[in-house]
């Protein structure tokens, strides 16, 4: 059976990648320091696959047909869609019978995902599997959510839906040790007038709640409050189901605040965290 | 209106990298001439997704503080009246 050896979340910013340099120094090397330290984990783990879950971003729907959730089982996913991201193009290793089996258990698990076996990745995933896969090459299974479209589907659902997904890990039938990533927000604005500004107390709130395993203090926000801190905020739902998948089945969640920087030139609270899944072998 | 074939119209130029790209779907002549004149204000009047018109914009070629300025113009920020935790603790 397939393991859950890491749980952890970042922020992605196109111009994390595209326009790096833009960021003070020292935010630029505090936030990807962080990163480095999940790569060299993520190597000392002997990852083998990285499921990742993030948010659409009108890349591979439209408002004609827009799931809430969706399952990357394709053989491979060509990214990123954005030519000017700084990542080479190509096609991206997916883990299809990983992915199919995830699906299966999802959907028999109560959450109605929908699939695809022809995602395309955007920088919603390529900036943070980029900086977390370096040299090597660890197949993706794409998650993706809808974080932008009214009706949203619930916070407390991005939870469930990662309780389920760490069971529907643990029960797929290949020897995968899997990362779970969420990648997306913190608090930015794509697209309303307040494109550029960040919400660092929100940012700092949801990093100390996740931190102390206080997720029902988020997920009783409305959406009305999440916009507060911007549109692109709601994809905390992200952060949400890694969240969920970590303090599945009556484990202890905590996490680790790894780094927080409120970088103005990529308009986005850049923050990374991982959780702890150390000694839940004998809770699970 | 037919926000559906603006927002269409606007998806297809992103998609295909082409802020040329012929309107493949009915518009009236408000979004009709936001389209041609790059009226960002006015697109983000008729409704356009946020998202969507994030992703025009970069087509476009406006940086950042530009569309915002041009945002701002049409539609300044609210005060903030909403309650949230966040400011509180």
């Amino acid at each position: 059976m397939a393991q859950l050896v890491m749980a952890a979340c970042s922020s992605h910013a196109p111009m994390m990648l595209a326009a790096r340099d833009s960021a003070p120094e020292a935010q630029r090397v505090a936030f990807f320091e962080a990163l480095a330290r999940l790569r060299t984990e993520i190597h000392t783990l002997d990852v083998t696959a990285m499921v990742v879950v993030s948010n659409e971003h009108f890349t591979n729907f439209f408002l004609d047909n827009f799931p809430q959730l969706c399952v990357g089982i394709g053989e491979s996913c060509f990214g990123p869609v954005e030519p000017w991201l700084g990542v080479p193009q190509r096609q991206w290793p997916g883990r299809p019978v990983l992915a199919e089996s995830l699906l299966g258990s999802l959907v028999h698990g109560g959450v109605d995902a929908a699939f695809s076996s022809r995602l395309s990745l955007d920088h919603g995933i390529v900036s943070v599997a980029a900086e977390l896969m370096g040299e090597r090459d660890i197949p993706v299974v794409p998650i993706i959510q809808n974080c932008a479209v009214t009706p949203l589907s619930p916070l407390a659902r991005a939870v469930e839906v990662g309780r389920v997904l760490r069971d529907a890990i643990e029960a797929a039938p290949t020897d995968d040790r899997v990362a779970l990533i969420g990648a997306g927000g913190l608090s930015h604005w794509v697209g309303p007038p307040r494109v550029g500004d960040i919400d660092e107390d929100f940012d700092r709130w949801v990093l100390s709640h996740l931190a102390s395993g206080d997720v029902d203090v988020i997920t009783a926000l409305s959406d009305a409050q999440v916009n507060e801190a911007g549109n692109g905020a709601h994809e905390i739902r992200s952060w949400l189901t890694v969240a969920g998948a970590a303090g599945a089945g009556g484990a202890e969640l905590r996490g680790e605040v790894l780094a927080y920087e409120a970088i103005h030139s990529w308009i986005t609270g850049m923050g990374v965290i991982r959780f702890d899944l150390a000694d839940q072998g004998a809770i699970r | 209106m037919s926000l559906d074939g603006l927002q269409r119209t606007m998806f297809a130029r992103v998609t295909a990298g082409d802020r040329a790209l012929a309107p493949g779907h009915p518009l009236d002549e408000l979004e009709r001439l936001a389209l041609d004149t790059d009226d960002v204000g006015a697109l983000w009047q008729l409704g356009v997704h946020p998202v969507l018109l994030n992703s025009y914009c970069r087509l476009i070629g406006l940086r950042r503080d530009q569309y915002r300025a041009l945002l701002e113009a049409v539609a300044p920020p609210a005060d903030r009246a909403l309650e949230v935790p966040w400011r509180n603790s």
